[in-house]
């Protein structure tokens, strides 16, 4: 198990976004609401830069020809091909099948953002 | 908010090396100021003024006087027609974006490093990302003037840069003289690889003999013909209007194919490779796994059929597969990743579909990942062995 600084907690507000190399793995780290959550920024359809893609909300499903926009911004969306990854669990919006890799974000006694990455992962 | 961006993980190039010195058929070179950028480019001071470009980079030609200042009127510059479907995310790989900004793709030095250097590439045809829907310029001399600032554009800005860029002449399908005159004027630059005719809607598919004068044309420098599709529903053109007009972007894109199987079915049933028997023939990013159902369906009609065109000598699908060559992007990705190859093997994949990405378009493919599912046995023919006869690379 390693153990990755991200930066001091208190820095970390509400919308922003930091990327770190983890000994080669790039890891975003994301305030959604309030808590922090990690991904690989890496999309596991193409390998594209997921995480420097757009953060937004989601188009809610509904009945034909309405549209419903749920404005929290819980996906992250694919520089490449536009495919939506929420955030907090990595579920691709499309594909119940595919999730882009999540880590454990702790904030410290020290009030530093760590990013933890199991061996092998 | 704040977004800090590290060095993301970047898509190593394959250890086996497979797309080392690899041609892409399909790489998009955008404008970085719109159609501003083609303002050096055009000789005639008469057709700067037709397209608004007279006082380009500074912007609109048209100025009138406010008081005691002469001001520009916004809105004299021609605007070039795309496609008129939203894209919601915008129609461009965003990671492809040059690091001093300007759209992806307008930066032919970051081209090189981002694309050609990261894969190894042996060469990239590039058609111009600006003029897919040139064939929906109304009107045909300003079609034409566009096409030929837009080919010394291309040999200026892009090919200087690095060699690897080749020309994909673009020729205005309004008006086939023109197109002829423009493909007489380039027909042995080393820089040029293929004539390209805009992917069009104008209800005349590629078998229509309106067409012959620019397949003469480059035949008489050995030149391909390819299309790719961005002129459907752009401009003037309709909106391939088979069953009726999407109402989507998404409808419209998923259905770009058809347009592509009714281009081929007109060019083998005109008999278009009877007349021109040399004639080489490029459908870019209009798929290919159609391409089993389509053409049995060609050959099976064609038994019966064939009093209606006997100057086909052979079964329709074998001038398809001498004559017609198709590219991999966007990959197929069956359920079954490893149904991929009996996909290429039905439809002949091997004989007639080449190597492309589509940089930086937003459904571009990844080429390592693309093609990683793709037999060993048939890598070779998408990324060397058909680029280099369809293109006569190293002529």
């Amino acid at each position: 198990m390693s153990e990755y600084l991200v930066g001091p907690a208190d820095e970390f507000l509400p919308g922003d976004r930091r990327i770190i190399d983890a000994d080669g793995r790039s890891i975003a780290v994301f305030n959604v609401d309030g808590v922090l959550h990690a991904l690989r920024n890496y999309c596991p359809h193409m390998g594209a830069p997921l995480c420097e893609g757009e953060t937004r909300g989601v188009m809610l499903p509904g009945s034909p020809q309405t549209f419903r926009y749920s404005e929290r911004p819980t996906v992250v969306v694919c520089p490449w091909h536009h495919w939506e990854f929420d955030i907090r669990d990595g579920r691709s919006s499309a594909d119940p099948a595919l999730h882009a890799r999540t880590y454990p974000v702790e904030v410290r006694a020290d009030a530093n953002v760590y990013v933890v990455v199991r061996s092998g992962r | 908010m704040t977004i800090d961006t590290g060095a993301g993980e970047r898509i190593a190039p394959s250890r086996s090396g497979f797309l080392s010195g690899a041609f892409d058929s399909d790489v998009h070179p955008n404008f970085r100021n719109g159609i501003r950028d083609l303002a050096p480019y055009v000789e005639s001071t008469a057709m700067r003024k037709r397209m608004g470009l007279l006082d380009a980079p500074r912007g609109s030609a048209a100025r009138v006087l406010r008081g005691d200042n002469v001001v520009q009127v916004p809105g004299a510059e021609m605007r070039l027609p795309g496609v008129n479907y939203t894209n919601p995310g915008g129609t461009m790989r965003l990671d492809a974006m040059p690091p001093d900004g300007g759209p992806p793709g307008s930066d032919p030095r970051f081209v090189v490093t981002d694309h050609l250097d990261r894969h190894g590439l042996g060469g990239a045809l590039l058609i111009g990302g600006g003029v897919l829907g040139l064939g929906g310029i109304p009107e045909p001399e300003i079609a034409a003037a566009v096409a030929s600032a837009h080919n010394l554009w291309l040999e200026d800005v892009w090919c200087r840069e690095d060699p690897r860029f080749r020309i994909a002449l673009v020729v205005p399908p309004q008006d086939p003289a023109l197109a002829a005159t423009e493909v007489h004027r380039w027909g042995r630059s080393p820089a040029v690889a293929a004539v390209y005719v805009p992917g069009t809607d104008n209800g005349m598919a590629f078998g229509h003999r309106h067409y012959y004068p620019i397949y003469e044309a480059a035949l008489e420098y050995g030149l391909p013909v390819v299309t790719h599709p961005g002129g459907e529903s752009s401009g003037t053109n309709t909106a391939m209007i088979a069953v009726g007009k999407p109402e989507y972007y998404l409808e419209f894109h998923a259905s770009i194919p058809q347009v592509y199987m009714r281009h081929l079915v007109s060019l083998v049933v005109a008999g278009v490779f009877e007349r021109f028997p040399t004639l080489r023939f490029g459908l870019i990013e209009a798929g290919w796994a159609w391409l089993p159902h389509v053409l049995w369906r060609l050959d099976k009609d064609w038994k019966g059929l064939r009093d209606e065109c006997p100057w086909l000598q052979r079964p329709p699908s074998e001038y398809v597969l001498e004559h017609v060559r198709f590219t991999t992007q966007p990959i197929y990705e069956p359920a079954d990743p490893s149904d991929l190859g009996t996909m290429m093997r039905l439809a002949r994949a091997d004989r007639c579909v080449m190597f492309s990405s589509d940089y930086p378009h937003w459904d571009a493919d990844a080429p390592e990942m693309a093609l990683r599912r793709v037999p060993r046995d048939m890598r070779r023919s998408l990324t060397h062995d058909l680029p280099s006869d369809f293109f006569r690379l190293g002529r």
